[in-house]
């Protein structure tokens, strides 16, 4: 049981990997070169009723055909190549921020000491490479592009740095780093893993890259920005609404830094065969939200408390997975003030 | 007249930054939050070696401020876009809150003050360096800083009316925030209370006339002047709190070594006026202003007595 005087009521962690949002541009394989910005069209289509019915309707049959002869009318955003684009072009930028070791907001002194000494102490040792390889590689495998890489012919993934009086560049061929585990270790990567770790190691060092990707879909097919969460939509129709920035299809900030951060493979059920999601995002309790599933429950002591609770305050930590996964947590920041009920 | 240094930092690229502007009304991000920020990097400048630079005064215009609402066709009110946040231990939805969002591309310009030894340094490389290494690392109104121009240092006296001009050109086209309290105060002498007065000058008034020839035209339009002068683009903006309880001690406060005190937003009125029509430093400028006996925190400028320009409203 800790000692009382070293509860943080307030204690926040800025995010230290800051993406900006995701630009969908078309184009051309051949000729990378030439651009277009991609707009969002609007598409009103007649479908058909095809949700499950109540037994009432679904028993009578003058009820069914009733049922299924209305019209389902619906408006929604699309977004699509051109018809003589056969490429979508994935534009973002990344900043990665060092000074994991200091909280942005931390209201006892001494928690906050023997804090820093334990973070001072996992960047001495491990000096951020494996986290930095799984970022990375998360760049490289073009993750982040979620449904768009799907079914893809070719992804080329282009790395520059951004920083002043640099001008390192790296191009990945994305289709030769799988999205399901992370045991690569070729010279670019290496080189790309480095730089990240520096700026997260570096204290009050920050690294900016730009990310270009280019991802061979076939001529005039469907592409998938963000969609939108608008909950009162008040009397419109239109069922789906799609982010756009200033007419520009984009992609939130949110969900590239989601796929960045999918370097989890230190939960429970990652080796269950059955069980097993893959790599996922870096959460507190471990949260996929497609699958409406938490992966590290409080009950298991594998959450992010449990185990930022005992280090934080010094005690060590069972495996070197889990400082892993602690760290994860503070680069990807968050509110994680304790109460002290 | 009297020397000026600025210090210019212009289009700051600021992504999903805090929208809501008070306690009433989402848009621009409150004086309070540029204020703040402003100080911040004052304090990490005397920390980093400038311990006499002081930022008094700061002028903001903005470029671009696209708000995260939506409004489908037919809808009378915008809605605001959400975020969805990650389930909760048990794999359940988390509750929804409702944050407005905006993504900004705001310039400011900060008068600054400094000895004469930090005030040397200040014009070597080193500090520009440092400058950027600081503000990479900062977030503005809640938001992500994602890009900015080189900032700029300026020495100009105000006394030239050509020097001031070029500056603000430069932020052209952006819109400066400035304060509009007075619209309030005649507001409230004349009888009105203040949610009145803040409502009135927000309203669009929708008028009609009949010609001779029975056409009817129709006139929409928010409140006009005695003389029929249009007050400009007027908008509610937070610039400060009121204390409501005596300094003390409160349960998990941020800060355990500093008093506490609650407080409530303080709204008025503002006006986005287009960079070309500011003719004084004077009319764009910020700066903190402590009232203790009254128990007031305000951001405020120094109110030009009259201005020789009258304004039609356009922009």
């Amino acid at each position: 049981m800790a000692k009382v005087k070293d509860i943080a009521s307030v204690l926040a962690f800025e995010k230290k990997l800051v993406p900006s949002d995701g630009f969908f541009y078309g184009t051309t394989w051949d000729n990378k070169d030439q651009v277009t910005p991609l707009a969002l069209q609007e598409k009103s289509v007649r479908g058909t009723i095809s949700n499950r019915l109540k037994a009432a309707v679904k028993n009578d049959p003058a009820k069914l055909d009733a049922e299924v002869e209305k019209p389902n009318l619906q408006t929604v955003d699309a977004c699509a190549l051109g018809t003589e684009q056969d490429t979508l072009k994935h534009y973002f930028t990344l900043k990665i921020l060092g000074g994991v070791e200091t909280p942005s907001a931390c209201n006892s002194a001494g928690f906050k000491a023997s804090y820093q000494q334990a973070a001072k102490a996992y960047i001495e040792k491990e000096g951020f490479t494996e986290l930095a390889r799984r970022y990375a590689i998360n760049i490289a495998n073009a993750r982040f592009l979620w449904r768009n890489r799907v079914g893809v012919e070719q992804i080329e993934v282009q790395v520059k740095v951004l920083n002043k009086d640099q001008t390192q560049s790296w191009i990945f061929d994305a289709t030769q780093y799988s999205t399901r585990h992370f045991d690569y270790a070729d010279k670019q990567l290496t080189e790309l893993t480095d730089k990240i770790a520096q700026a997260l190691a570096g204290g009050d060092t920050s690294l900016l890259l730009e990310i270009a990707t280019f991802a061979q879909l076939g001529k005039a097919q469907e592409v998938y920005p963000s969609e939108e969460l608008v909950l009162d939509k008040g009397k419109s129709k239109k069922s789906k609404v799609l982010y756009q920035v200033q007419g520009h299809a984009a992609m939130h900030s949110q969900k590239i830094g989601n796929a960045l951060r999918s370097i989890d493979t230190w939960y429970p059920a990652f080796a269950d065969q059955e069980k097993t999601a893959g790599p996922i995002a870096i959460e507190p309790y471990g949260a996929v939200t497609n699958l409406g599933t938490a992966f590290r429950t409080p009950k298991e002591k594998q959450d992010f408390y449990s185990h930022f609770d005992k280090w934080a305050r010094g005690e060590a930590l069972s495996r070197v997975e889990d400082e892993h996964y602690v760290m994860a947590i503070l680069v990807r920041g968050g509110v994680f003030g304790e109460s002290d009920k | 007249m009297s020397t000026r240094r600025l210090l210019e930092l212009a289009h700051l690229n600021i992504h999903n930054a805090n929208a809501l502007s008070s306690p009433y009304t989402i848009g621009f991000p409150a004086m309070t939050a540029w204020l703040g920020f402003v100080h911040a990097l004052q304090r990490k400048l005397n920390a980093a070696g400038y311990p006499t630079l002081e930022l008094v005064a700061t002028g903001v215009f903005s470029h671009r401020c696209d708000l995260q609402t939506h409004q489908g066709p037919g809808d009378f009110v915008h809605s605001i876009i959400g975020t969805a946040n990650p389930l909760d231990k048990d794999g359940k939805r988390s509750a929804f809150i409702e944050e407005a969002r905006c993504h900004l591309d705001v310039s400011l310009l900060i008068e600054y003050q400094a000895q004469e030894s930090d005030e040397e340094r200040m014009q070597r490389p080193e500090f520009m360096a440092l400058l950027e290494q600081l503000l990479t690392r900062m977030k503005v109104a809640g938001g992500d800083l994602l890009s900015f121009n080189t900032p700029q240092l300026h020495v100009l006296d105000d006394s030239e009316p050509q020097a001031v001009r070029r500056l603000l050109l430069n932020l052209m086209p952006g819109f400066a925030l400035i304060e509009r309290r007075e619209l309030m105060q005649q507001a409230m002498e004349e009888g009105a209370d203040a949610l009145d007065a803040l409502l009135e000058y927000l309203t669009i008034h929708h008028s009609c006339e009949q010609n001779d020839t029975g056409e009817v035209t129709w006139r929409s339009q928010r409140k006009a002047g005695i003389e029929g002068e249009k007050p400009g683009w007027i908008v509610p903006i937070a610039t400060g709190f009121h204390g409501i309880s005596p300094l003390g001690l409160a349960k998990n406060q941020r800060d355990p070594d500093t008093p506490h005190r609650f407080a409530e937003s303080i709204v008025t009125l503002g006006e986005f006026r287009m960079a070309h029509r500011i003719h004084s430093l004077d009319e764009v400028l910020w700066h903190y202003h402590t009232d203790l006996n009254r128990d007031l925190y305000l951001c405020q400028q120094a109110q030009p007595e009259i201005t020789d320009t009258i304004n039609d409203g356009r922009y």
